[in-house]
């Protein structure tokens, strides 16, 4: 059983511990999250990559890389995410637990110092960051925005992201745009690393079987240099409504129509108990309304699926169909929906949805990744729930709940990406 | 029952082989929550033709996959619905040498099981159901026309294979699946589902004497003494061409750069793919000449420059692949950089190096029910066992292995595959 320990550092810095034993690797990771603003969010893009290349203490790529290959390839890297009105930029090192190298070398001391100098101490001179690892990385944040477009599913859905929050914040692009990535020189980024490191809330994750005081004083330590000036709180999010459905066609050369339909809702965490559980009846499980209809009896597709955004209250629905059943395909979706709304969901269907996600909860204290993005998403939110707690709330819902949350969404948003033959 | 562990790692698991033929492996792990099942047959799209009792049986391609599809369809209803009642997540996969079938869950985990071992034996086969399946296997196939990735290296292997079934898509085509009947996939059905050729891996909380009473109740079906044997045609040793390119729309191209191995007449020992794994870690270690090359010269970036080693019935191949903006350039650097090294051979830090993180990939693997489970099922097709290949990587020494690459890489046996844009 794992064991939370909170921590915190200073003003808008929070330290959490999970200590547990049964796993082979620790990991530790810092994420920051800053207000989504067109402006900033290529800046911090190209940041944090940069941030993930090298440091005063391993001035290259090469010997940075070369140090983490001695402690047993400990994996480093970067993510950049959106939640809500907020875009996540997070650094992380994995590496294999002291009791499994052939040392006992203390491999979970050395990732702390790592990523504190990675943090702390970048490659920075006379307020300017390195000019070759600056455009290498801004062209490597380029690539990522452009190959978006590989993935065909992914990508039909980030489209729909965008069409629905159009001139909204929580529809800028995650990475940021190509033209603003360009300008971003390796002077500029140093008042962006200012701004992370000042204004930013800071989460600090660590998972290991050992003890962290020590790593929370290294923490301390840095942080009390700082100058923080935290100018924001998470808010929840006031989506703006659309005066009527959007409808968009775009057309690429695919073999097969990509299909998503993004319904609007009032509930963001935590109020999502209810509509998460209605998300999963109507098309989460292999069995749900969805699979079994557009699916298995209709044989329209391979693939029907739908997903709910706790932090933008949004229920995605996805599809890969032929075009000639595009249109047959998103009747029988909003049939379904109607069918949800006007009652006709079983106690069967209620209590299989309702095992499913029981068991994907209960198996949350079981990976790694799980472990961290749960408590995360509980720091986003500002909640204090265990999975366990998670579960008691699913197994209260009645089938009144389902058929109350199911009525309040509605359509927004429908987006076809198609071969157009 | 034996019994395997490695004190080190604090892991153990036990081996047990069923009266019908069926290996079984239990992986007790008492801190978990989680239960991971699978069941799994050595029965993949390559195996399209087959003696089966000395008769010769050709199928069409996909066959393997389309019948993972339907034995989910029982008399009594379809599997997952029966799953869904226990609330476990089910899947099944095809690959090109095997099929699985799976579960994970938390709770009702013997109801699960029952599910699991029912389904593989009871087979159920319409032509209702199979002209059904056609329509949803016809989209999963367009779905992967789309997918870049997968087209890339589906192109790689039809380019570096000139007879060898590994050319077909896993799926099959929508030609090739028309073929299909209920007959067929009975025969099929009768070929590779006798127990002699599948093995079952559990892993999570429980004692592995009551899941064998369990598994001793709940096997029926007996050993059929049907002699399969799979069919390979003749593979040169040559490549069939040397390049090959697609459009699709991509920002960035993308390419595969294979290098075929000779073909053997058996699977390589545990030796051999640790030998190649580790030239392929060291090729591409992040502190490594190559990475940092291409990277100097933007021909990649640190999230999309990757490697496998890919290896089974009578194929061998490495593999880099990635995007870039001019994937010829990065084929031409990766052969300079092996002939280089042919030459010169390998610097014993980098070897060091790629060890620890080839060791510590492996030790990961316990971090999870799931890939417990699933290392448990490759590494029994391949006939290895999983502690002695981590011993083995650990024991490796640099003298034995700088003189190989010579031996198991010829320049001359490379293809290049790439998806570029419209």
């Amino acid at each position: 059983m794992e064991k939370i320990i909170n921590y915190n550092i200073c003003e808008g810095v929070d330290f959490s511990h999970i200590k547990i034993k049964k796993f082979k690797n620790a990991s530790i990771a810092i994420t920051f999250f800053v207000p989504l603003d067109k402006d900033l969010v290529s800046g911090f893009s190209v940041l944090i990559s940069v941030l993930s290349d090298s440091c005063e203490k391993f001035k290259d790529f090469k010997s940075l890389n070369k140090y983490i290959e001695e402690m047993y390839g400990a994996s480093l890297g970067y993510d950049i995410f959106k939640t809500g009105n907020y875009q996540g930029l997070e650094l992380y090192i994995s590496a294999l637990d002291d009791n499994f190298t052939a040392n006992h070398d203390k491999n979970i001391e050395k990732i702390a110092d790592l990523l504190c100098e990675l943090v702390f101490r970048p490659l920075i001179i006379e307020n300017k960051f390195d000019k070759n690892i600056v455009s290498k990385r801004k062209n490597e944040i380029i690539e990522l925005i452009d190959n978006q477009i590989s993935d065909k599913r992914t990508w039909s859905m980030i489209r729909c992201n965008q069409i629905m929050f159009e001139n909204q914040k929580c529809g800028i692009p995650k990475y940021g745009d190509k033209n603003s990535v360009q300008k971003i020189e390796e002077k500029n980024l140093f008042n962006f690393y200012e701004k992370l490191i000042k204004n930013s809330r800071i989460k600090i994750s660590m998972l290991s079987n050992s003890d962290c005081q020590d790593i929370i004083n290294k923490f301390k330590s840095y942080f009390s240099k700082i100058n923080r000036n935290l100018d924001f709180n998470f808010e929840k999010i006031n989506l703006i409504k659309p005066e009527k459905i959007k409808e968009v066609t775009e057309k690429m050369n695919v073999e097969q129509c990509k299909l998503v339909m993004s319904f609007r809702s009032p509930f963001v965490r935590p109020d999502t108990y209810d509509i998460s559980l209605a998300s999963a009846i109507l098309g989460g499980t292999p069995t749900s309304k969805l699979f079994m209809n557009v699916r298995e009896k209709m044989h329209l597709c391979y693939y029907c699926t739908s997903v709910f955004d706790a932090a933008t209250g949004v229920l995605y629905i996805s599809s890969g169909v032929e075009e000639s059943n595009c249109e047959k395909a998103k009747n029988e979706i909003l049939n379904q929906i109607k069918l949800m709304q006007e009652k006709k969901i079983t106690d069967e269907e209620i209590n299989q949805a309702k095992n499913f996600l029981v068991q994907n909860l209960n198996s949350v204290s079981d990976k790694i990744n799980s472990l961290y993005e749960w408590y995360l998403g509980q720091y986003i939110f500002d909640l204090q729930e265990s999975p366990e707690d998670y579960i008691n709330k699913i197994l209260k819902i009645s089938k009144e709940d389902i058929v109350n949350c199911i009525s309040k969404i509605s359509l927004d948003t429908v987006y076809i990406l198609t071969g157009g033959k | 029952m034996q019994v395997f562990q490695d004190d080190f790692l604090g892991e153990k698991y036990f081996f047990y082989k069923h009266n019908s033929g069926l290996k079984i492996y239990l992986c007790p792990k008492k801190d978990f929550k989680s239960y991971f099942a699978i069941i799994g047959t050595k029965y993949g799209s390559i195996n399209k033709n087959f003696k089966l009792n000395s008769k010769i049986i050709e199928t069409p391609a996909g066959i393997a996959h389309f019948l993972e599809h339907k034995l989910f369809e029982c008399k009594n209803g379809d599997a997952f619905e029966l799953f869904s009642k226990t609330g476990a997540s089910a899947n099944a996969y095809t690959s090109y040498d095997k099929t699985a079938y799976l579960f994970s869950c938390t709770d009702n985990f013997k109801k699960s099981l029952k599910i699991l071992l029912d389904f593989v034996q009871e087979p159920y086969f319409t032509q209702a159901g199979v002209l059904k399946e056609r329509g949803i296997i016809e989209q999963e196939i367009k779905m992967y026309s789309d997918s870049p990735d997968w087209q890339v290296t589906l192109n790689l292997l039809k380019s570096l294979y000139k007879n060898h079934p590994i050319r077909d898509d896993i799926a099959g085509s929508v030609e090739s699946i028309s073929h299909i009947t209920p007959e067929l996939l009975n025969k099929c059905y009768e070929a590779f589902y006798d127990f002699s050729n599948m093995t079952f891996c559990l892993v999570g909380n429980f004692e592995p004497d009551d899941i064998i009473d369990f598994i001793n109740k709940n096997i029926t079906k007996k050993a059929t003494g049907n002699h399969v044997e799979a069919i390979f045609p003749d593979e040169p040793d040559e490549i069939y061409k040397n390049s090959i390119s697609q459009k699709m729309e991509v920002a960035t191209p993308l390419f595969a750069v294979g290098f075929k191995h000779k073909i053997l007449n058996k699977r390589m020992s545990c030796q051999e793919i640790i030998i190649h794994e580790l030239i392929l870690q060291i090729l591409l270690l992040k502190s490594g000449n190559l990475y940092n090359k291409l990277l100097d010269k933007n021909l990649i970036t640190t999230n999309n420059f990757d490697h496998e080693f890919f290896e089974g019935p009578f194929y061998a191949s490495s593999i880099f692949s990635g995007e870039s903006k001019n994937p010829d350039e990065v084929a031409k650097i990766i052969i300079d950089e092996i002939n280089s090294i042919i030459q010169k051979g390998f610097d014993k830090q980098e070897f060091e190096r790629a060890k620890k993180c080839y060791y510590a990939e492996f030790v990961s693997i316990f971090n999870r029910v799931t890939s417990i489970g699933n290392n448990l099922l490759d590494f029994d097709f391949s006939g290895y066992n999983i502690f002695e290949f981590i011993n083995n990587i650990k024991n490796i020494n640099f003298e034995n292995f700088n003189s190989k690459i010579k031996k198991y890489f010829n320049v001359n046996k490379c293809v290049i595959s790439k998806i570029i844009s419209n």
